[in-house]
Order: structure tokens, then sequence, then C-alpha cells
């Protein structure tokens, strides 16, 4: 029975113009998001790519010329030394640390487009290392892009509502509605039967074409994990148009005209995809503001002050704290580069506090964004298909601290060297600190992820109960 | 007869439940976004007074070193925000808010407020300027969408029309009562946000009056068009259930789709380097010189300038300390590359902006948005006026530390000054543009409204003419 | 086959239908008239469970409907004023889907085109989209599923109104036949000729109430416009 109205209500759609339109139009622009993804994370992966290659060549470089240097040469720039380690350190052998894009990252764009993908780590403090920003024009920061990401998480509800929002009130207005309910059917059943029906049209459709998207942007299958990944991928698609779906029935269910219907459900998309989740950013920052940057600037310059004033009593100070690093016999109070770097040492110290409040407040604003992100699904939606591409907050942040932990790596590789003036040799180089990025556990992802797909069925789930609920009160006459 | 329609377009809208409830969401939400924006323009306003006034003190007190020392030690400039940001603070959350002005090197701008802040704002802010870019637009759908459509269907409109009612009046009455509709929720708003700029005396920096004027045409422009194309579709319509569908349809294409497929299209069409591939590029022309003329061949050719100069040989012959001067040739050389380099680079973002004010022609929301920002003083443009300021005076700066160092003869590197020289040295003052010079960009984007209030008042009069009764 | 007992349904204080007490048996057509808004519509939507009665019963085939909205169904057939088909499918597609919303998946298309057939579609429209159709063919449509489901209980809603004499009189004629297999029919209408011709009751129902109930053998033509404006205005 249940197949029976589904297979009428394909009948009807497949009569209708209204599919076929929208089949057109969703092919083209998840082509065109495809696309673009696939352009976007060409240019990374080949600028990845270039990254890798300058540093070897540097490296090379560097070899030769220390090579030279043994047989007697001397260093091709007056200003620079590859003897020296604070050098080596800092610009001759300084080091990428380099997030590997995840198979699905085409689909995506997410945060990439502002969380870079590659630090240049070299003897710097943290902050410096990581204060510099990707460059991009700010405008287009500002729009977002076209991916497939967007697609989903925006228009495909609107393909959902534009197929479901007359989907009572048509029957209802067209007169069939009474004629099929004086068959021995329940409208419960007939309603259920009637969104199965659209929605298995709908989804199976957005899944040919995100499948059809993954192909176009040369999408890795048998990369590890990708198609796992692709398949929640859909499941977070399935889940989230099972909740549009839901609450085109539940707003069907007050009985209300067609043209009522469409503005409320236009009503609901925009709140729910829009305005929640601009209004939560903006009470997030309310609650926890983040101070200005030009303070933090200032704390910087004054700490800085107070370091240069102090200059080699700290040198003397770190040595006591640091006994394994101090050189063997008297410490150059004067040295320039140990100098350099335990100042930064103590302005990071120093800055720390404040440091802390940035994060904290970041954090607490954060913490919002996680308490309140049920109210909207587009939110739970675009959290969850970032995470899948490898695109989402959470992974550049445990790539920064792993960044970090290499540029720790780094730092006390170079620093005792620094300190005791050593030599660095050919072969030294060869025994430079590799990054290699330790990805997050796929269990936390999964966690993630599946927290998130459940979160999306449950306020679905919710609605439907909602909508068959009331659809017991159904209006069936005028 | 005119005003006896909209007079009764108006009734019937203020007494329908849903311009009731979808008004009152968008008035408040303007409240919320005017009131919000406000504050938080203050505080970053504020915050920035400060700080100017305390990186002032903080070179001042620098200490006893060589003036070169102090270039290296340099200064911040933080970039102002414009009294009209509190409406649309465009890319301000995605532009630095400083940069470090060192001797040697530009550099990039630091700190984009995105990035202390939470993942949500990638959905959009909620700011004066998208209720008005976004939500009005809608609103004006909602009320206008059933304007003929609605009147076919019940049946009253073939009683106007029986009434020998002209249809160009009936037209032009209905625009008029969706635009009084507006006018109730706006003028509140706009009242509001003129006295907060009064009390903040917008018209002293920048113009902020003109601007403010200019914005309101702006957005007359755009809102204008929208009532014209909801009320021609209106009028086309088979029915009220389809205007309304290929309404909200269009919405979502210019609102939506359209800002975001033109970053994907300008990225592709402009493309820009990645940070790394920027300063890499740019330290390798340093490296080679620009027509094979490397840092020593143009010190060389200068150094031969200068003994000429002085009509002596040697460098240990001028009576100018040598280092000093050399400081400033190294500068010189450097600032080439500069200039070269971050020029293709904005002028290359100012090309992808140009693409986005052409695609105005087809979405009217990218021509108000760039419009709006570039009159509340948030977009690239100004950005970048800023930067080449903070540029311009970084190199003024240096140079009055190299120069001093090369006018005191014989004191070599060891040479040192203090608060002294520290105080007399320039400060920097934005010279902020004036409302003309925002809009002498915008030509493109003006243009592209005007002709969508143009074509929309003349499909919406010449549909109107056509009108069907059934 | 029909039964009403003590059936009333209020909106608010105002009484739509006011204690109906009504019985209808195989074979019987029931006429109800009575002006707009007496009660008629409410009588045929509380035997379709549409909307729920306030006291008293509507039984089909002794089932109460309130408590077997959808076994009562099986049993009845409903042909409103307009028939509402979906318009973008065929005659023939609409039918096999009412049949199999009403749970006769036995049919062959063969037998599908008979039903259409019998109800006086022609063999080129059947496969016409409904959209083309006339008023008149649409109610034909009607009665092919009335027939295709074997209703016992016929419900009727103006179902001749705006239907020109001709297709009034086939309606007619198919009803006829349909009674004669013992098919009980409940149809409320204006048209006083139609219901002398094949009603075998007639009732009057006025501000809800069923005023007057007689068999059409008792009375001619005439008479029944004479009682009906008696009754309307008395």
């Amino acid at each position: 029975m249940l197949l029976r109205v589904m297979r009428n209500e394909w009948r009807g759609l497949a009569a209708d113009r209204t599919l076929w339109a929208v089949t057109i139009l969703l092919a083209v622009v998840m082509l065109f998001a495809a696309s673009n993804g696939a352009r976007w994370s060409a240019l990374q992966q080949e600028r990845h790519g270039r990254l890798v290659a300058d540093q070897s060549e540097r490296l090379e470089e560097t070899r030769d010329q220390l090579l030279e240097i043994a047989r007697g040469g001397s260093p091709r720039s007056r200003f620079l030394d590859p003897r020296n380690p604070a050098q080596v350190g800092q610009s001759f052998a300084a080091g990428y640390a380099l997030l590997p894009p995840a198979p699905l990252a085409p689909l995506s764009v997410g945060q990439s487009d502002i969380l870079p993908a590659h630090y240049k780590i070299t003897l710097e403090s943290r902050e410096a290392l990581f204060a510099g920003d990707e460059l991009d024009n700010p405008t287009n920061l500002l729009a977002g892009r076209f991916d497939v990401a967007f697609v989903i998480v925006f228009l495909y509800p609107l393909v959902i509502l534009a197929l479901s929002y007359n989907l009572l009130s048509g029957e209802k207005e067209g007169g069939t509605l009474a004629l099929a309910l004086a068959q021995p059917i329940s409208l419960t059943r007939l309603a259920t039967a009637k969104i199965l029906g659209c929605g298995v049209v709908v989804l199976s459709l957005t899944a040919a074409l995100t499948l059809a998207a993954t192909v176009a942007a040369s999408v890795d299958l048998g990369a590890p994990g990708a198609f796992s990944s692709l398949a929640a991928y859909f499941g977070i698609t399935a889940v989230y148009g099972l909740f549009w779906f839901s609450l085109a029935l539940l707003v069907n269910a007050f009985g209300r005209g067609s043209a009522t219907n469409a503005v409320i459900l236009a009503g609901a998309w925009l709140t729910l995809a829009l305005i929640v989740p601009s209004a939560t950013s903006l009470f997030a920052a309310t609650l926890y503001p983040v101070p200005s940057r030009v303070e933090m600037i200032q704390s910087v310059r004054v700490a800085g002050q107070e370091a240069s004033e102090l200059g080699s009593q700290l040198l003397s100070a770190y040595f006591e704290d640091h006994p394994e690093m101090a050189p063997e016999g008297e410490i150059d109070p004067r040295d320039y580069y140990s100098l350099k770097f335990v100042m930064e040492d103590e302005i990071s110290r120093q800055i720390a506090p404040l440091t802390e409040r940035f994060e904290a407040q970041i954090r607490g604003q954060q913490s919002v964004v996680e308490k309140f992100r049920f109210l909207s699904p587009a939110i739970l939606a675009q959290q969850a298909l970032n995470d899948l591409s490898g695109t989402g907050y959470s992974r550049f942040d445990h790539f920064r601290s792993e960044a970090g932990r290499f540029a720790d790596e780094w730092k006390s590789h170079f620093l005792p060297q620094i300190f005791r003036k050593t030599v660095v040799t050919a072969e030294a180089l060869g025994e430079l600190p590799r990054f290699s990025y330790r990805p997050e556990r796929p269990s936390a992802i999964a966690e993630r992820v599946g927290g998130t797909a459940l979160l999306i069925a449950l306020s679905a789930v919710l609605l439907l109960g909602t909508a068959l609920w009331a659809l017991r009160r159904y209006p069936l006459t005028a | 007869m005119v005003v006896r329609i909209a007079r009764k377009e108006l009734l019937e809208m203020t007494r329908d439940g849903r311009f009731r409830v979808a008004g009152g969401v968008v008035a408040l939400l303007l409240l919320i976004a005017l009131g919000l924006g406000w504050h938080r323009h203050s505080n970053v306003t504020a915050a920035h007074e400060i700080a100017i006034a305390q990186e002032r003190e903080i070179w001042e007190s620098q200490g006893e070193k060589s003036p070169h020392s102090a270039a290296h030690y340099g200064v911040y400039a933080f970039k102002p925000t414009g009294r009209l940001a509190f409406f649309d603070p465009g890319t301000e959350a995605y532009t630095g808010v400083t940069v470090w002005l060192e001797a040697h090197k530009q550099n990039q701008f630091l700190y984009r407020p995105a990035l202390d802040g939470n993942t949500l704002q990638r959905f959009g802010e909620l700011t004066a300027a998208a209720v008005l870019q976004l939500l009005l637009p809608l609103l004006i759908i909602l009320l206008a969408f059933s304007a003929f459509a609605g009147e076919r269907e019940s049946g009253t409109l073939r009683q106007v029309l029986s009434l020998g009612v002209r249809r160009s009046d009936l037209a032009v009455g209905k625009a008029l009562g969706v635009v009084g509709a507006l006018a109730l929720l706006l003028v509140p708003a706009v009242m509001l946000g003129a006295a907060a700029l009064t009390a903040a005396r917008a018209d002293s920096p920048s113009g902020g009056l003109v601007r403010t004027l200019f914005l309101a045409g702006a957005y007359l422009l755009y809102l204008g068009a929208f009532v014209g194309v909801t009320l021609a579709v209106s009028v086309r319509a088979r029915s009220a259930r389809f205007a309304l569908v290929a309404l909200l349809g269009f919405w979502v294409f210019v609102c939506l789709a359209a800002p975001r497929a033109a970053t994907d299209l300008a990225k592709a069409l402009y493309p820009t380097p990645s940070v790394q591939e920027f300063a890499a590029a740019l330290a390798e022309e340093k490296e080679t010189g620009i027509g094979g003329v490397d840092y020593d061949d143009f010190l060389e050719a200068r150094k031969q300038e200068l003994l000429a100069e002085y009509g002596v040989d040697d460098v240990e012959a001028l009576p100018i300390n040598y280092a000093g001067w050399r400081f400033q040739v190294s500068e010189e050389y450097g600032n080439q590359f500069f200039d070269r380099h971050y020029a293709r680079l904005w002028d290359q973002f100012e090309a992808q902006d140009g693409f986005r004010q052409k695609i105005g022609f087809a979405a009217p929301l990218l021509a108000v948005r760039s419009l709006s920002m570039s009159l509340a003083g948030s977009d690239f443009a100004h950005f970048r006026r800023f930067a080449e300021q903070a540029e311009q005076y970084r190199r003024r700066l240096v140079a009055f530390l190299n120069d001093d160092m090369r006018d005191h003869a014989g004191a070599g590197f060891s040479y040192r000054r203090d608060q002294g020289l520290w105080s007399k040295a320039p400060a920097f003052a934005y010279d902020a543009p004036d409302p003309v010079w925002a809009v002498s960009g915008q030509s493109t984007a003006l243009a592209a409204l005007v002709l969508w209030l143009v074509l929309s008042a003349v499909l919406a009069r010449s549909a109107a003419a056509r009108l069907e009764v059934s | 086959m029909l039964e009403a007992i003590g059936l009333t349904k209020l909106y608010g204080s105002f009484k739509a239908l006011d204690s109906l007490d009504l019985s209808i048996e195989p074979g019987q057509v029931f006429c109800l008239l009575g002006a707009n808004g007496a009660g008629k519509t409410t009588t045929i939507n509380l035997f379709l469970n549409f909307i729920e009665a306030s006291s008293g019963e509507a039984r089909v085939h002794g089932l109460q409907v309130a408590e077997n909205p959808l076994e009562t169904k099986k049993h009845l057939a409903y042909i409103p004023e307009q028939v509402m088909l979906y318009r973008h499918l065929t005659g023939l597609e609409n039918l096999e889907y009412f049949t199999a919303l009403a749970r006769h998946e036995e049919y062959s298309q063969d037998q599908l085109r008979r039903f259409l057939n019998e109800a006086g579609i022609s063999a080129d429209a059947i496969d016409r989209r409904v959209s083309t159709y006339s008023k008149g063919m649409r109610q034909k449509v009607g009665i092919a599923i009335a027939v295709a489901k074997r209703a016992k209980a016929l419900l009727l809603d103006e179902p001749t109104s705006g239907l020109d004499p001709k297709a009034s009189s086939e309606f007619s004629e198919l009803l006829k036949s349909m009674s004669g297999e013992g098919v009980a029919v409940l149809m409320a209408t204006h048209d006083l000729f139609r219901a002398k011709e094949t009603g075998t009751h007639v009732g009057f129902m006025k501000q809800g109430r069923l005023v007057a109930r007689l068999t059409t053998a008792e009375i001619g033509h005439a008479d029944l416009e004479g009682l009906y404006l008696e009754h309307m205005h008395g």
C-alpha cells in the first residue's frame, strides 16, 4: 500500500515540471560546486608540493655550501653563514609543517580558506609563527565559497521544501485528498507514504549528484577512510533531508493553504539556516568578548622593552633555570642570538596570561556555539560535513597544536647548539627534526560526526512525531 | 486614485498577521543589529584611540639606541574603523587590524578579528546592512507576491477593473502601498541610526552625513528594484503560489547563490598567490634585482653618485656617516619590490571586487553590498588606502631615522640617540577619504543598481498594462 | 447499510446537524434535500469520518464509523460535487491508483478499462490526462471508482450540479443500475427532478434537522416541489 502511494507520488512528480527543473538546477549547481572545490583543492595540493620542493632544494643548497666551506671555501653571503645554528634554524633549513588534505577536501572548503594549512617553522616564538594569516581578498572571505557543502546545507533544503510545501495542502486544494481518504487508508499512512515517495526521489537524486560531484572533483575513493567518510557524508545528507521533510510535513499538518505553507517554510528556512547561526555567533561574541588584539600588541611591546632592559641578566637567569642548555665556560652577555631567543622566551612568559585570556574567550565563544548548535540543523550539518572533509575548525586546531609541537622540537634542537655556538656540518643537516602530521584519532572524528548526526536525527524524529500527532487533528473539510 | 489604492494596500498589510509577525521580526533584528553594532564599534574605536596614544608613548620611551635600531624596533599602525562601520562592518572581520612598520620590510597586516571569533561567523554576520540587504527584500516579496496574483485568484481584481480603474494606477498604488509599509518599519530604525550618528558627530572626519545620504540612496535603489520585480512577477504569475515560489527562487539566486558563486569565479579569473608564494616571489626578485640590477649593483651606482657629489674617492673621506646613508639605500632598494609586489597583489584583489560589481548586473545584491561597504568605509579599497598610507609613513619614519644617522658623521655604527630624537619623529595620521573618493570606484555597482530599478519599474508597468483578469 | 442514530454535530453553539436518525437499506436511494447550510454535507462528512460527531453515531454495514474509520471505508464510495483527480495522470492511472488505495489490487488493465467504459468514458479518453476531461467525465470516473471498489454504500454530494442534462441523465442511469445491484445510496442534492427520478426516498433538511421523509412512490413531481417549498418556509 505504501509503495502504491509512493509510486503515485513519483508519477505525479515525474509529470510535474518542477522535479525536472529542480533536477537540472541541482545538477548544474552541484557540478559547479564540485569544480570549485576541485580547483581549490588542487591549488592547495600544488602549493604543498611546491613548499616541500622548496625546502628540500634549500637543504640541498645548504649542504653544498657546507661541503664547500669544509673544503676551504667561504660562505656565499656576507650576512648568512650556514655554519651558524641560529641562522640554519631560522632560515637555511626552516621547515614546513603541512596539513595533508583529507580525501574529501574538495567537497567542502570549510575553514580552509581562512586557516592556514601550512606554517613555516623557524626559531621565532609561537605567537610570531602563528600570527601570519593566509592571503586572500577579505571580500572573498566575507562572501564564502560555492562548494558542495554549501549546496547541501543551504540549497538542498530549499529543493526539499519546494517539492513538499504543498504535500497535503496541494491535494486538499486540488480536491483529490477527500477522494483518497474516502478509501480505507488513514491520513497518517497516506502522508507518510507521500513523504517517503518524495524523499526517496530527492535523496537518491542528491546522493547521485554528490557522487557525480565526488567523481568530477577527482576525489580518490581508494584513499584510507575516503569511502567511509563518503558514506557518512551521505548519511548526514539523509538525516538532514529527513529534518526538512519532517518540517514540511509538520507545517502541512496545520492544514493551512499552500501559499501560507510556503511562506511559513521559507521563514523557517531563513530562521534556521541564516538567522539562528548569525544570532548565536553574535550572542557568543557578546557573552565572551575577545579583547582587542591591539591590547595584546601593546603588552608584547611593553614586555619586550622590559626584557631588553634586563638584557644580560635574563641570560644568566635563563641558564640558571635551564642548566642543560648552558654553554661550557663563560657566558657571553652580548651574544646576539642567545640574547634574542632568551628575550623571546621571556616575552612569551610575560604575555602568557594575556594569550590565555584570548584563548579562554575564544573557547568560551566556541562553547556557546557547541551548546546552542542544536538550535539549527544547518549549523550541525555544516559542522559534520566540514569534519568529514577535514576542513572543520577542530582539525585545523589540532594541526596548529601539532605544528606547535614541531616548533618546540625544532627550537629545542637548535637552542643548545646556539648557546654552545656549535658549528653546523653537512652531516648535521641530515639529523634535523622532521614534521610528520599525527592525525586526530579517527574515532574522535567519528564520535563528533556521529554525535552531530544523532542531534539532527533527534530533532528530525521529534518534528516527525509532532507532525504525525498533529495530523490526527487535520481539518479535512474547509 | 493611486493614493486610495496605496492606502487600501497598506491597511490590508497592517491587518495581515503575516506582515505583523514578519515585519516585527525584521524590525527587531534591525534594532538589535544596530544596537550591538554600535556597541562593538564604540569598543573598537575606544581601544584604537588608546592604542595609538600608547604606541607613541612606547615609541618615545624606547631608550637609548642607534636610530637604525629604533627603525628595527618600529611602530605599529592600527587600522581605524569608519563611523558608519557600525552599520556595515563589511570586510572588517577579515582584514588584519594592525601592521608592524619596521626597517627594510613591508609587513602583512595581522590579526583578522574573524580568527578571534567563533566558527559560526562564516554563516554571515547579523549586521544592520545584512538585514537591509537580505531580509528586507524577503519582506517585500512577502508583502507583494500576491498583490495581483492573489486578487486575481480571489476574484476581486475582476471587480476592481470593472469599476474602470486604470491598470497602471493599480500598479503604482500597490507599489506605494509596499513602500509605505516598509517605511513604517524603517523610519524608527533610520531615526535611531541618525540620532546615534549625530551624537557621535559623524560629520566631522570623513563626510559622515554625505556618506549616510549616499547609503540611503543606494538602499532605496536596491529595495525599489525588488518592489518592481515582485510586482512584475505578481502580474505575470498564473497563481499567487507560483509567484511566491518564483520570487523566493529569485531571492535565493540573488542573495545566497550569486555572492558565493562570484567568489569562486573571481578567484578563478584573478588568481592570487598564497602567503608563502608571495613572500618567496618577493624574496627571489629582491635577490636577482630588477633588470639584472641587484643590490650590489644598485649600491655601487648610488655610491658612485655620492662620491661624485662630494668630490671624494673613498667613503672614508665622506663628511657624512656612511653607515646611515647605506641603510637608507638598502631601504630604497627594497621598496621597489614592495611597491611592485603589493601593487600586483592588491590590484588583483581589486580586480576581483570589480568583477563582483559587474555581477551586480545579474544579482543586485552584489552591487548594493559593494556600494554599502564602500560608503561605510569598510571595503577593501579603504583598507588598501590605509595600508598604502601606513607604508608611506613607514618609509618617512625610517628615512627620518637613517638620515639622522647619516648626518652625524664619524660616529659609525655606535652612534646612539635617545628620546630627544624619538619624539621628533613624524607621527602617523591617516587621511580618511571623502565620500566622493569612496564612490568613485563604484560606478559599475551604481550603474547596475540604477539599471535594476529602471528595468524593474518598466517591467512592472508594462506587465500591469497587459494585466489579465483571469 | 447506512445508519445514523441521534447524529449531532455542533460548531460551538451552532447546530450543524441535530439528532439525525436515518437508515438506508441496500437498494434504496435516499435523497437529502434542503437549502445550503441545512446539514446535508455535514451528514456525508460524518459518514466519511472527515469530521467528528458531537454526539450520536453513524454506522456503515453495522459498524460504527468513528471507531472503525478504515474498515467502514471499505464499504463506502464517495462522489463529491467536483470529482477532483490527479491532473497529470490519465483517467486509467487515476482509477488504478484509487482502486489500489481501496485495496483492490486484483484488477487487470483490461478490467479497469471496462469499468471506465461502462461508466461512459470513451476508449480514446481513457488514456488521456484528466486535465483535459470535462466535469461530466470526471464524475463518471468517480462512478467507475465506486463500481470498481464494489462499494455497498454510495455517498453523493450534489454530484450532478453543473452537469448538462444529457450528462446528468447518464449519471442517473448509472446510479439506478448500481442501486439495482443492491447498493445503498445517500445523495445530497438540490435537483428535485433528479431526486424524484432516481430516488426511492427523499428527506427534507432544515437548520440541521430532518424535518420530513417520504418515499418517492408516494408523490408526483409537482407535489414534491410544493412539499419542499412548504417545508422550507414553514
